[in-house]
């Protein structure tokens, strides 16, 4: 979602069904908002659950109907999208959906969600198990579980190169022409994860240097041309949180310097051009944090979210700056990861604005 | 014969209603001075006594039931009996393990010639490494254990699966005996197993037996995928094990027994994996080693005592491999050993004709360590002592048990350090009337309240357990009522009918509750109830003097609701995996030619979520299969040849969710017994 954003708001064109949007809230009198740009839309991709037979799916909210669309690719392919759907990008007219535990690429038709391509993954020539994706100069770059960066050609629909990194690679991020992956490490049995990202220089597609970063080093975002990671920490003593990192880090880590420094506690991070989102809904613990940090005044901002019981993902509406959260139900005391979910939107002012339910597991949300 | 039975149930006692135990055929050690005396027993009386005059629900199967009725495996002959929910992960290699009227399979003991199995890292049994060619019977007892001269920890279950092998020729008649059989059949499977019993004609005998499984197990499959189908294939899923025992049983008095026994298994196996949209299958392999030696002890010390004893040591080591490029290293290596010592003794008191007491003290440890990271090496002291009490007098018996658990656990390493105590007191109570003295018509009604440890992996283990975990407790009510035919009558040669409905209820059940999709914690949020019936009739019909018709069947209807909140979602719903309807029929046609059995079982739809989510649906199915057979008998010897084709229908279904079952096979087998 978050490398999406920017390059979903280049691509925002107004459609005639926003034309259509723009007429129908001039009939309303009682919407003031129709200065701020209106939404496209979004899409969720639920992971399912595939351990008690449920399979992935995409979904697709309408703002103009304030529907939600369901099951898009089983109906236009008429086949599962696959186990574990959990990153997707939408980039020029198509959308690149990566499937962690059946292992594929699908590439849709970004209009008919017909699949143009099902790309299956294989450990020993691509990597496997995406994780996450970056779009940049016809290429998606893939994160892969397994120790890869994959390149894909936007023209040819094929894996072109990959690069190894460290283990259990997850959300990349674009800065200055730069690929920033962290290293998770995530599935190291002696609980300790990883402490590195690297840095892939995009032309040369190699990694040109290694980074030392906090424990278990799970996101990069950029927000108004800043760098921010989220360590997940190691589910004990050491906190899930936000840093800093220091554009300059690689040369700060050669003087002996850290080159990172803590913002907040959080477990899920989004960004918008004004604001860092988090949320913090740690293990081990009845705390849940929501708020937004003004990357310009420093100020923190939270809020009580309560249509939101237990989030699993977070997104800014690139044209509208609305929030979505997508979010599990719960099921007695505990979220329950069969039952179908739902997103949750809030306006820049932090508004409740609507609530839809969408399949099971809603993971991740991307944009046009 | 009949009347002989009846009078000797109420004469002596610890004849066969109290000892006769889950070990029937193990008749060398507990039944021995018994049935010394009384020659003319034969098993099949025996087991229709048993079946029918017990006040607690008893199912079984005798290795000449399971061949007069196409049993072929030991998935197969677990469907056979009623209230069974076997979870089948396919195939002969795929794993198997049974609960028992909807109440878990950790709640389901397994006893192997009396002694009860453990698996303290996990809490079930998987019986898929049992093969029916070592097994003379296999029994299962829902609710108490309805003897009483046994260890303690027998009555520990809520309900147990008695396994008993092949016994060794009686001691007092010299013989050697043995048998060869080579099976095979699709899917690679070739299986030769022996065995052979010695006895010295007075007060000695051995037994040695083998058995050698492999099987590919590539069978075919068809995956449905929205409006597309595809045919694939398992190809992950080999299987190689060996099982091999001696058993060694001796008189040391006409009115004492000594038996050991030497055990060893070990299975090598590639595990297919759920069945995954797109993906290969992975890359998981399971090898298990088991040993162990036990030694039993039994004497009748005079009319009024009798005392039993037994020790055993058990080593059971696993090693899980997984080979992803997910994992540091590229592989996931997981080792476990666990180690049990194991020892009891009981006391048998027959203090007036119509009364029989017992007391049996057991004392187990078990540990585990692994070579993960977390390994915090718990282990656990057991220590059950039991106080039971039999009386029967003209049509009424009655037993009353009081078992009293000591559970002492203790764990260090990864910063915790646990020291941790359950006891609790468990009673049981059944009874049963027979109103009229000239047909074997029983009214029976049982109850007992037993309970579960926590295993050592929902206790301790990393990301996982939770050791704050309490035992899982569970009710059980029961009435009854079984009638068998007395003697022939027109056509019937016999017809065996019980009937028993049920309501059981859980309090405490551990939950595996998800942080994430991938980390999960343990939690005693549950309960449920579950009500139900079983039904089973079992008939043979004379044709000829050398024909018959044998019949088997059985029903259960399964209500097993969740009840834990009505705040979620599966408040009242089905829990995952239990079929409302099951059952199992089949028809054989015994005669001197070739024997032919028609059998068929199936289940109504499951859910694979107790939330009963529509898309989780998992429909009914229904298999058939059908074996022929024909045994050339010369004088002691005979040869046996058997063809049988499962799945005739070539049903494409799943026990599992994304474990698809085998389709069509044929395996065919010769044995010589001499």
């Amino acid at each position: 979602m978050k490398k999406t954003i920017l390059h979903g708001a280049l691509l925002a064109s107004l459609s005639l069904l926003s034309l259509i949007f723009t007429s129908c809230s001039e009939d309303e009198p009682k919407k003031e908002i129709d200065r701020v740009p209106v939404s496209e839309g979004f899409f969720v991709l639920n992971q399912g659950n595939f351990y008690q037979n449920i399979e992935g799916s995409l979904n697709f909210y309408n703002p103009f109907t304030d529907k939600v669309e369901t099951n898009l690719f089983r109906n236009a392919n008429k086949r599962s999208l696959g186990d574990t759907p959990q990153c997707a990008a939408a980039y020029g007219s198509k959308i690149y959906i990566g499937t962690y535990s059946s292992s594929t690429i699908e590439i849709l038709d970004a209009e008919t969600f017909i699949s143009l391509k099902q790309i299956k993954l294989n450990a020993g020539e691509t990597g496997s198990m995406p994780r996450s994706m970056v779009t940049e100069g016809g290429k998606v770059y893939i994160t892969m579980y397994d120790g890869y960066v994959a390149r894909l050609d936007t023209v040819t629909l094929d894996i072109d190169a990959k690069v190894k990194v460290g283990p259990n690679p997850e959300e990349a991020v674009i800065f200055r022409n730069k690929l920033y992956v962290p290293n998770s490490d995530g599935m190291n049995q002696e609980g300790k994860y990883g402490k590195t990202a690297s840095i892939i220089d995009l032309p040369s597609f190699t990694v040109t240097s290694t980074i030392e970063v906090p424990e278990n080093p799970s996101a990069f975002v950029v927000a108004n041309n800043r760098l921010f990671l989220l360590s997940k920490g190691n589910y004990r003593d050491i906190a899930s949180k936000i840093y800093e990192i220091d554009p300059d880090i690689v040369s700060l880590q050669k003087e002996g310097k850290e080159g990172y420094t803590p913002l907040v506690n959080a477990t899920f991070i989004a960004e918008s051009p004004q604001y860092l989102y988090y949320m913090d809904v740690p293990f081990y613990s009845d705390t849940r944090v929501i708020g937004r940090i003004d990357l310009s005044s420093g100020r923190n901002e939270t809020w009580d979210a309560e249509e939101v019981e237990y989030p699993n993902s977070i997104a800014v509406d690139p044209n509208t700056r609305e929030v979505i959260i997508g979010s599990y139900i719960y099921d007695g005391p505990y979220p329950s990861y069969i039952a179908p979910g739902y997103i949750v939107r809030y306006t820049d002012n932090l508004i409740y604005n609507g609530k839809n339910t969408v399949g099971s597991g809603p993971s991740f949300i991307f944009f046009r | 014969m009949k009347r002989l039975l009846y009078t000797l149930s109420c004469v002596i006692l610890p004849g066969l209603h109290l000892y006769a135990a889950d070990t029937l055929p193990d008749s060398n050690d507990s039944t021995l001075n018994y049935t010394r005396t009384l020659p003319e027993l034969n098993v099949k009386s025996q087991k229709v006594e048993k079946s029918i005059s017990s006040a607690v629900p008893i199912h079984m199967l005798s290795s000449k039931d399971m061949g007069e009725r196409g049993v072929s495996n030991i998935s197969d002959a677990l469907l056979r009996l009623p209230g069974v929910n076997l979870r089948d992960y396919g195939g002969a290699g795929g794993l198997k393990t049974v609960s028992v009227r909807g109440l878990g399979a950790q709640h389901t003991g397994v006893s192997y010639d009396g002694v009860m199995l453990t698996d303290a890292r996990s809490g079930e049994i998987d019986l898929s490494r049992y093969s029916l060619n070592t097994i003379s019977s296999l029994s299962l007892t829902s609710g108490d254990n309805s003897d009483i001269f046994i260890p303690a920890r027998n009555a520990a279950s809520a309900s147990t699966l008695s396994l008993s092998t092949i016994a060794a020729p009686e001691a007092w008649k010299k013989a050697l005996k043995g048998k060869i059989k080579i099976k095979g059949g699709d899917f690679g499977m070739i299986n030769p197993s022996g065995e052979i019993g010695y006895s010295n004609g007075s007060n000695f005998n051995l037994n040695a037996l083998v058995d050698y499984f492999h099987a590919k197990n590539n069978y075919k499959f068809l995956l449905k995928n929205g409006d597309f189908s595809s045919h694939e294939r398992r190809n992950h899923s080999r299987m190689n094990s060996i099982h091999t025992e001696l058993t060694a049983n001796y008189l040391p008095t006409p009115s004492s027994s000594l038996s050991g026994k030497l055990y060893f298994y070990g299975n090598s196996r590639l595990l297919p994996g759920p069945v995954i949209y797109y993906a290969a299958e992975g890359n998981e392999s399971l090898k298990d080693r088991n040993f162990f030696g036990q030694l039993k002890y039994r004497n009748k010390l005079s009319s009024i005592f009798s005392v039993s004893a037994l020790g055993k040591f058990n080593f059971a080591g696993n090693h899980y491999e997984d080979i992803d490029g997910k994992y540091p290293g590229g592989r996931l290596d997981q080792k476990y050993i666990q180690r049990e010592v194991y020892s009891s003794a009981s006391l048998l008191c027959l203090p007036a004709r119509s009364w029989a007491m017992d007391y049996s003290m057991d004392w187990w440890w078990n540990n585990l360590s692994s070579n993960l990271p977390s390994n915090n090496h718990p282990y656990r002291h057991s220590i059950l002592q039991s106080l039971s009490a039999s009386y029967k007098k003209g049509a009424v018996a009655a037993m009353v048990r009081l078992l009293y658990s000591i559970y002492l656990d203790k764990a260090a390493g990864q910063g915790i350090e646990i020291d941790k105590r359950h006891s609790r007191l468990s009673p049981a109570v059944s009874v049963n009337f027979r109103p009229f003295t000239v047909v074997p018509f029983y009214l029976r009604a049982s109850y007992k309240n037993i309970f579960r440890m926590p295993t050592f992996n929902e206790l301790y283990f990393d990301n996982y357990g939770t050791v704050e975990l309490r035992p899982e407790i569970t009710d059980q009510w029961n009435v009854g009522m079984t009638f068998s035919l007395p003697e022939s009558y027109g056509i019937f040669k016999s017809l065996d009918l019980t009937v028993d409905g049920y309501l059981n209820t859980v309090k405490d059940k551990i939950v595996a509750i998800p942080y994430n999709l991938f980390k999960w914690t343990m939690t005693n949020l549950g309960k449920a109830r579950i009500y139900g019936l079983d039904v089973t009739l079992n008939t043979e019909i004379g044709l000829t003097a050398t024909q018959s018709l044998i019949g088997a069947l059985t029903y259960s209807y399964q209500r097993a609701q969740p009840r834990t909140s009505p705040d979620m979602i599966d408040w009242m719903k089905q829990i995952a995996y239990t079929p409302l309807n099951s059952g199992s029929a089949s028809i054989s046609w015994l005669n001197p030619w070739v024997s032919i059995v028609l059998s068929g079982r199936g289940t109504s739809a499951r859910y694979t979520t107790s939330a009963n989510l529509p898309s989780t649906r998992l429909p009914g199915y229904a298999e058939f299969g059908t074996s022929l057979f024909h045994e050339f008998k010369f004088k002691a010897q005979s040869l046996e040849i058997r063809a049988e084709v499962s799945n005739i229908f070539n049903k494409q279904y799943e026990v599992v969710a994304r474990y698809p079952m085998p389709g069509r096979a044929w395996t065919a087998s010769l044995s010589y017994s001499f």
